[in-house]
C-alpha cells in the first residue's frame, strides 16, 4: 500500500483542484498525469492503455455532429418555432421549451442544449415581463433529467455504457421510465410552487400584442441565418442514421463510439465543410480532462486503491442487494451535486464492477443507480453539473444574476424529488427481477 | 393596462424601429393588433375598451411611430362607426380593418419603391446609413430586378442595425464597402448620392431620422452630395419636431477603471432643406417642390394623410 501513497495524494490534490475550481480541468487531470509519469509511479505506455478509447471517440464524434448541426440552423429553427407555439402562454413556455429541453439533452448534450435554449427562453420570458430566472433554473435542471435517459445524454452515461458495455437501447429502455416520470414531477412541482406567474394571457390585449411583436424581434434575433437547405437536409440524415445505427447496435455490433465518429467524418466530407472551423468548435479541452482521468483512476485501481475503497466502504454495508443499490444511487446523487459527476463516475465504476463481483445483482440495476445518481444529482446545487453552470453564465451575460442559494432553492427539491422517484423505480425493479 | 405592461409594448415597437424601420414596424404591429384580436378571451361589453386601450398605449410610444400612429387614429375612427354588437362580429369588423389598414401601408411603402428605384442609375455609388425597409428592398429590387450595375457605402452603426442591411444587400451580390459611420469624410468624393429613410417628418420641416443622421447628412450637403429622402406620407406628423418625443436614455457604462453616464438618443432630426429630392407614393419632389408639397399636405390635411 507504500506505493499507493503518491498516486492516492495526486488524485486527492486534482479532486481538490477541480472542485475549487484552481486550474483548468484539462490542466488539474493532466498535470496529475504528469507527475505520476515523471515520479515513475506509471509509465507512459502504461498510462495509455488506461484510457478508454471508446469513450473518447463517442465524445469527438458528437462533439462534431452537433457543432455541425449548430451551424446549419437547424436548433435555431427548433427553438424559433417552439416560442411560437407557446403564443406567450407562460405555462406553454415551460411545457414545451422543457419537452424540446429533454429531448435535445437525451440525443445531444446537455450543454449545447441550454445554449441553444436559455438566451431565447429569456428573450421570450424577460420580454413578456416574467421572471426569467424560474425559466433558466427549470430548462437547466430538464436538461440533466432528459440527458440521464440515453447513453449518449449525459458524459456520466457514455462513461457507464462503455466501461459496463451497455447499449443505447438498454440505457434507453431502463431510464426512459424513470426520466419521463421525474421530469413531470418537476414540471408539477414548478407549476405548483409557481402558481400566480402561470396565469394564462389570453384576457389581456395588450399583453398578447407584446407577445405577438416580441415573437418577431425573437424571429428577426435569431432566425436571420439564411438556412442552406440542403446542408440541413445532409445534417439530419446523418444524424438520424447515428440515432438509427445506435438503436441497432446489437445487429451491426459497432460500438457506439465507432458509430459517432464514422458519422462525424461522414458529415465532413458530404458537407465539405471548413473542418478547421467545426474543430475550433469541439471542446478539447473536455477531452483532454477525460483522457487525464482515465489514467488517474486506471492507476488507482492498477494500484489496489479502488479495491480496498470498495472493499472497505461500500462492502461494508452487507450483501443486501436493495441497501446496495439505494446506497450507489444516494451517493452518487448527493456526491454529484457537490462535486464534479465525471470523474466520481469513472472513480465509481470500478467500485460497482466489485460490488457486483461479490453480491451479483441482475438486469444491470447496479449500473442504472450508478446512472440515475450521478445524472440527477447533479441538480442538487447550481455546480453540479455543465449545465447548471453554463445556463447560470449565459443567463448573467443577458442581464439575469442568480445566486447559488436562488438555484438551490428550487434545484434541491426537484434533485431530491427525482432521486426518490428512481428510488422506487429501482426497488421496484429489482423486486420483480430478484 | 399596468405601466409595466405599457413599458414592455413601448420597448418593444422601440426596438423593432430600431432594427426593422418605421414602415416595417408599423406591419408587424398591425399584424400583431390582428393576430392579438384573434387571441384575446373577453367579454362583448369589455371589448372596444380593450381595443381603445391598446391604442392609446400605441399612439404613446416613445418615439412617436407616425405611421403606425396615424393609422390606429384611422381604425379608432372606423370602429366607432362600426354597428356589430357580438363579440365576435367586433373582432370580424377590427380585424376586416386592420387588415385594409395593412393594406394601405403596404401599397404606399411599394409605390415609394417604385418612384425610388427611378433614382438609381447605372454606376452610381450610393450612401446608405439609416436602415429603412424601402431603402433596402429597392436597392435589392434595382440589383436583383433591374440587373443595375451600382455600388453601395454602408455607413456602419451598431452591427445589429447594420447586420440586416449588410446581409441583405450582400445576398443580393450588391458590390458594397463598409465603413464607419464617421469615417464618411475619407470617402465622400466617392459617394454621388445618399439615400435616407425617415422616422417622420414634422410639422415644422424636420426630418425625425435615425441617430447619426444629422451629421451625415450636414457632410454630404457640405460636398453638394444630392440627399434623397424616402418617406411614404403616412410619416408625415401634424406635430412639430419636439413633440416627436425623441427617447432619451442614460446608461451606466464601465470601460476599465472609467464609470460614467453615457446619454444616448434615439434618433436625430435634419431640416428638411437639407433633402434635395423627396420621395413619396406620390412621386418625386425635388428642393424646390418639397416646400409646396408638404404645406400642400398640411393645409388640405394631405390627400391621402389622415387624422
Amino acid at each position: 500500500m507504500e506505493s499507493a501513497l503518491i498516486p492516492i495524494a495526486v488524485f486527492l490534490l486534482v479532486y481538490i483542484a477541480l472542485t475549487m475550481e484552481l486550474v483548468n480541468k484539462a490542466v488539474a487531470a493532466m498535470l496529475g498525469v504528469m507527475i505520476l509519469i515523471a515520479l515513475r509511479v506509471v509509465s507512459e505506455h502504461r498510462a495509455v492503455e488506461f484510457i478508454d478509447f471508446e469513450t473518447i471517440m463517442l465524445l469527438l464524434g458528437m462533439m462534431s455532429i452537433v457543432a455541425i448541426l449548430r451551424k446549419s440552423g437547424f436548433f435555431s429553427i427548433i427553438t424559433v418555432k417552439i416560442a411560437e407555439g407557446t403564443k406567450g402562454s407562460p405555462l406553454k413556455i415551460l411545457i414545451l421549451f422543457s419537452i424540446i429541453t429533454a429531448t435535445m439533452s437525451a440525443f445531444l448534450d446537455n450543454v449545447t442544449t441550454v445554449l441553444i435554449i436559455i438566451p431565447i427562453i429569456i428573450e421570450l420570458t424577460a420580454g413578456m415581463g416574467l421572471d426569467p430566472k424560474l425559466f433558466v433554473i427549470s430548462q437547466a435542471v430538464i436538461s440533466n433529467i432528459g440527458g440521464t435517459a440515453t447513453l449518449i445524454g449525459d458524459p456520466p452515461n457514455i462513461i457507464i455504457g462503455s466501461k459496463a458495455g451497455l447499449t443505447f437501447n438498454q440505457f434507453m429502455l431502463n431510464l426512459s421510465l424513470p426520466v419521463i416520470v421525474g421530469m413531470a414531477a418537476t414540471l408539477v412541482f414548478i407549476w405548483a410552487t409557481n402558481r400566480e406567474k402561470f396565469r394564462p394571457i389570453d384576457t389581456n390585449l395588450a399583453k398578447l400584442f407584446s407577445v405577438q411583436l416580441l415573437l418577431e424581434k425573437i424571429r428577426y434575433n435569431f432566425l436571420d441565418t439564411r438556412i442552406d437547405k440542403i446542408f440541413l437536409a445532409k445534417a439530419l440524415i446523418c444524424l438520424a442514421v447515428a440515432i438509427l445505427l445506435f438503436v441497432t447496435q446489437t445487429i451491426t455490433k459497432l460500438s457506439p463510439g465507432v458509430v459517432a465518429m464514422l458519422v462525424a467524418m461522414v458529415l465532413f466530407v458530404i458537407t465539405r465543410i471548413e473542418v478547421e472551423e467545426m474543430l475550433v468548435e469541439i471542446e478539447w479541452s473536455t477531452l483532454l480532462f477525460f483522457t487525464g482521468l482515465f489514467i488517474l483512476v486506471g492507476v488507482l485501481e492498477d494500484k489496489g486503491i479502488i479495491e480496498w475503497i470498495a472493499n472497505n466502504i461500500f462492502m461494508r454495508i452487507g450483501d443486501n442487494p436493495y441497501l446496495l443499490v439505494l446506497t450507489v444511487l444516494w451517493v452518487s446523487g448527493i456526491v454529484s451535486g457537490f462535486l464534479d459527476n465525471i470523474p466520481f463516475t469513472i472513480t465509481m465504476i470500478p467500485i460497482v464492477r466489485l460490488m457486483l463481483e461479490s453480491t451479483p445483482i441482475p438486469n444491470n440495476i447496479l449500473w442504472w443507480a450508478l446512472a440515475l445518481g450521478a445524472c440527477l444529482g447533479g441538480n442538487l446545487t447550481m455546480i453540479g453539473a455543465s449545465a447548471n453552470i453554463v445556463s447560470v453564465g449565459t443567463a448573467k451575460k443577458m442581464g439575469q444574476e442568480i445566486t447559488f442559494l436562488e438555484f438551490a432553492r428550487k434545484s434541491v427539491v426537484i434533485a431530491l424529488i427525482t432521486l426518490a422517484i428512481a428510488s422506487g423505480y429501482l426497488m421496484l425493479y429489482l423486486w420483480i427481477s430478484l | 393596462m399596468k405601466s409595466e405592461d405599457k413599458q414592455i409594448l413601448c420597448s418593444l415597437i422601440r426596438d423593432h424601429e430600431d432594427a426593422v424601420g418605421s414602415s416595417r414596424v408599423t406591419m408587424l404591429a398591425i399584424n400583431a393588433f390582428i393576430e392579438s384580436i384573434r387571441q384575446v378571451r373577453c367579454r362583448v361589453e369589455n371589448i372596444r375598451d380593450l381595443y381603445s386601450e391598446l391604442s392609446l398605449a400605441i399612439k404613446d410610444t416613445e418615439p412617436k411611430v407616425i405611421p403606425l400612429i396615424h393609422l390606429i387614429e384611422e381604425f379608432e375612427q372606423e370602429m366607432n362607426a362600426s354597428t356589430a354588437e357580438t363579440t365576435d362580429g367586433i373582432k370580424d369588423d377590427a380585424i376586416r380593418i386592420l387588415q385594409e389598414k395593412h393594406r394601405k401601408i403596404k401599397t404606399k411603402v411599394g409605390k415609394v419603391i417604385e418612384h425610388g428605384l427611378t433614382c438609381i442609375a447605372e454606376g452610381d455609388v450610393i450612401i446608405v446609413h439609416t436602415l429603412s425597409f424601402d431603402v433596402t428592398n429597392m436597392l435589392k429590387l434595382a440589383s436583383e430586378v433591374l440587373q443595375k450595375a451600382f455600388k453601395v457605402i454602408v455607413l456602419k452603426q451598431d452591427l445589429s442595425k447594420t447586420r440586416r442591411l449588410v446581409k441583405s444587400l450582400s445576398a443580393s451580390g450588391i458590390d458594397m464597402e463598409i465603413i464607419p459611420e464617421y469615417s464618411l469624410g475619407h470617402h465622400i468624393e466617392q459617394g454621388n448620392k445618399l439615400f435616407m429613410g425617415a422616422l417622420s417628418i414634422s410639422e415644422d420641416m424636420r426630418v425625425i431620422t435615425a441617430s447619426g443622421s444629422a451629421n451625415v447628412v450636414s457632410l454630404c450637403h457640405l460636398n453638394s452630395l444630392p440627399i434623397y429622402l424616402f418617406a411614404n406620407t403616412l410619416k408625415f406628423s401634424h406635430r412639430p419636431s419636439s413633440q416627436q418625443r425623441i427617447h432619451r436614455k442614460v446608461e451606466a457604462t464601465t470601460h476599465g477603471d472609467l464609470s460614467f453616464q453615457l446619454i444616448k438618443h434615439s434618433h436625430d432630426t435634419v431640416d428638411l432643406e437639407h433633402v434635395d429630392f423627396l420621395v413619396t407614393e406620390e412621386g418625386i419632389k425635388d428642393k424646390g417642390q418639397i416646400a409646396a408639397f408638404m404645406n400642400g399636405s398640411k393645409s388640405g390635411g394631405e390627400p391621402s394623410l389622415p387624422g
